[in-house]
């Protein structure tokens, strides 16, 4: 058994949403700056720099890192990509899960997972909707899963 | 059950926060109608017509006191606690006695002649902020809620043990827990409250006064330094009397698995705390405090320590075979073991960059104020030396960190030992309340395999201690972390679904 991972189309909706920003704040830096002046050349190519690192390394790995799998007695989750973190939680200490949905995440049937417990919580964020309601049942019902 | 009030004096609590802003005036200008308009026979006409508007407001105030405390009603059987809030909008709550992890109540000096305490019971559940029950009442009732909330914890003709330390470790104890930030915060609220009620203008005289005394004193060193160095030690003396006022006549017992803490010398308080509700147990000291071989011990149990101010102590200071003894009578459930695991050589580096950059911070500083502003340099100077001395003193501590921080585990304890800022912590977690066990590496880490390793407790809210610079592959293996990359055993796979 692997870790799972997220759905594909999160990494894209995280590399749509840069894309936005990133256009956003160019259009921004070309319409309050002086154009060709050492500033303006300054700051376009600063944006141009932020915007390769995002689309094309930072967003990748955070999409690759993130992953998460349940097991008997604990829930493991690993994301990061500069401060790499792996949360161990004791799954006897559940207290509730909650599936958060938002008109965005609706459109590509996807939510967040969030495992609370006294003192702690885990946030699986934009988890297949279908998968991360049945991982909710299961995790609420302790005793009713199946062994391989 | 016949539903009680709490003790009528919690009218006046409801509304005493402005109530005190707008009676005072009020009374100073009736006793001003009194002696100097005595001769007038319609002075109390000419002083109701003056403060008709503020004796309104003053009635609504009052008004509202009364329906906030007719509007809350509780009642108690030996099971537990029912309480009722709200008319229109009722609320109704229940706390079961066998839940409750820690009940209080505080007898203020104020209250002592009438015998009103303020009654405090807390569960695991609820606001991480207020108490699950918190309420003004007579002493005698506050005292048979009390006992039968030792009841599913205590039974018949057990062992009563008990700890007093003297009033020189609570003396000690006090000098640790001061700070001046404590101090400031009360004359800030005190100098500002004294505007509010006599006039700006009283304020004002005592910071100015303050601030001529401390010239007076300077002896030499610069206004500004002075008044700094005497504002930061005034406050932390006001800290230090405070502390030790509120923990003077220290004790702590143990009764089947109830601890219950005494303390307070004017205002007395009173604390049971049910020993399998206790998420933590911490030893501080700090670098002194270590070379003079002082241990103090706490506990972290919700209710305790959650008032302002409120620290959640077991055994103030004390020496460390005095407190291993104590600790063995009182706990015996949470030991503290010893070191298993230490961080290698390799990671020195990583304990001492941050106070020493913090160091290189302030003489850069420094340095540059006194190039750019020569004419203040020995005020710089002196500003260097009093931010300076807690980096170099934080550098010696993250130093002797090194050779302090590890993780121990036992069959029922795991017990880290790590420094938070200039406190050396030394903390013993039930495995059964720890909830979750994060490692995190930055990627300078990852070279070393080095991580850090953050334990979260059972709280109300989040409560996390940090141990850094450990090795990884050993914490994996000491404390049982999957690592899933690894061969694991087929009885400890499952699925959750089918494929």
């Amino acid at each position: 058994m692997k870790y799972e991972t997220l759905p594909k189309k999160v990494l894209f909706l995280w590399e749509c949403a840069a894309i936005i920003c990133i256009a956003v704040i160019t259009a921004i830096t070309l319409i309050i700056f002086q154009p060709h002046t050492i500033v303006w050349y300054l700051l376009l190519w600063s944006i141009g720099a932020v915007a390769v690192f995002f689309l094309f390394l930072f967003l990748p790995l955070a999409f690759v890192s993130t992953k998460y799998v349940i097991l008997t007695e604990q829930v493991i989750l690993q994301k990061g990509v500069i401060f790499h973190k792996v949360h161990y939680l004791k799954r006897e200490t559940i207290s509730f899960i909650s599936v958060y949905k938002n008109p965005f995440t609706n459109l590509l049937n996807l939510s967040t997972l969030i495992i609370s417990a006294p003192g702690a919580r885990i946030f699986i964020p934009l988890m297949n909707h279908k998968r991360a309601l049945l991982i909710a049942k299961r995790l609420s019902y302790q005793n009713h899963f199946q062994e391989a | 059950m016949k539903h009680l009030h709490a003790h009528p004096i919690n009218i006046l609590e409801n509304t005493s926060k402005y109530l005190i802003l707008l009676l005072l005036p009020l009374l100073r200008a009736l006793a001003t109608s009194i002696f100097v308009w005595s001769q007038d026979e319609r002075w109390f006409y000419t002083w109701i017509a003056g403060a008709w508007f503020d004796l309104m407001i003053l009635g609504i105030m009052l008004g509202l006191g009364i329906y906030q405390w007719f509007r809350y009603t509780f009642s108690f059987n030996d099971n537990g606690i029912y309480i009722q809030k709200g008319i229109f909008f009722l609320k109704k709550r229940y706390l079961a006695f066998a839940k409750l992890t820690a009940v209080s109540f505080e007898l203020p000096w104020y209250y002592r002649p009438i015998k009103v305490v303020h009654l405090t019971a807390d569960t695991d559940g609820g606001s991480s902020v207020h108490p699950d029950f918190s309420i003004t009442i007579h002493q005698s009732i506050a005292e048979r809620i009390l006992s039968y909330s030792k009841e599913p914890f205590v039974q018949v003709n057990q062992i009563k043990r008990g700890y007093i330390p003297s009033n020189f470790y609570v003396a000690i104890f006090s000098l640790l827990t001061s700070n001046s930030i404590t101090g400031v915060l009360y004359i800030s609220t005190a100098i500002s409250q004294v505007g509010n009620i006599f006039g700006q203008d009283i304020g004002e005289r005592i910071v100015n006064n303050f601030t001529r005394i401390a010239n007076i004193l300077a002896f030499g060193l610069p206004p500004a330094a002075a008044i700094l160095g005497y504002t930061i030690l005034g406050c932390w003396l006001i800290s230090f009397s405070i502390n030790l006022v509120k923990h003077l006549r220290f004790s702590v017992s143990r009764e089947g698995k109830v601890v219950e803490i005494n303390a307070g010398i004017f205002s007395k308080r009173r604390f049971s705390i049910a020993t399998e509700r206790i998420n933590s147990l911490t030893i501080r000291q700090s670098l002194m405090s270590k070379l003079f071989g002082f241990f103090s011990v706490f506990i972290h149990c919700t209710g305790y320590g959650k008032a302002k101010n409120e620290l959640s102590v077991l055994m103030p200071s004390g020496e460390e075979t005095e407190l291993k003894t104590n600790l063995l009578m009182l706990i015996p459930e949470i030991p503290i073991t010893s070191r298993q695991i230490k961080p290698k050589l390799v990671n020195l580096s990583r304990f001492l960059i941050p106070p020493f950059t913090g160091i290189l911070c302030v003489i850069g500083g420094g340095l540059l104020g006194i190039h750019f502003l020569p004419i203040f340099s020995t005020t710089i100077i002196c500003f260097m030396l009093i931010i300076g001395i807690p980096f170099v003193w934080w550098f010696i501590v993250k130093f002797y960190s090194f050779f302090f921080t590890g993780i121990g585990v036992s069959q029922d304890v795991i017990t880290i030992f790590y420094t938070s800022g200039f406190r050396i912590m030394t903390s013993s977690l039930p495995k059964n309340k720890i909830t979750k066990i994060e490692t995190s590496q930055t990627l300078f880490q990852i070279t070393t395999k080095c991580c850090d390793v953050t334990f979260y407790s059972y709280a109300e809210g989040q409560k996390k201690q940090k141990v850094v610079n450990m090795n990884l592959p050993e914490v994996k293996k000491l404390l049982n972390l999957t690592d899933f990359d690894l061969h694991l055993e087929p009885d400890k796979r499952f699925t959750l679904w089918k494929a």
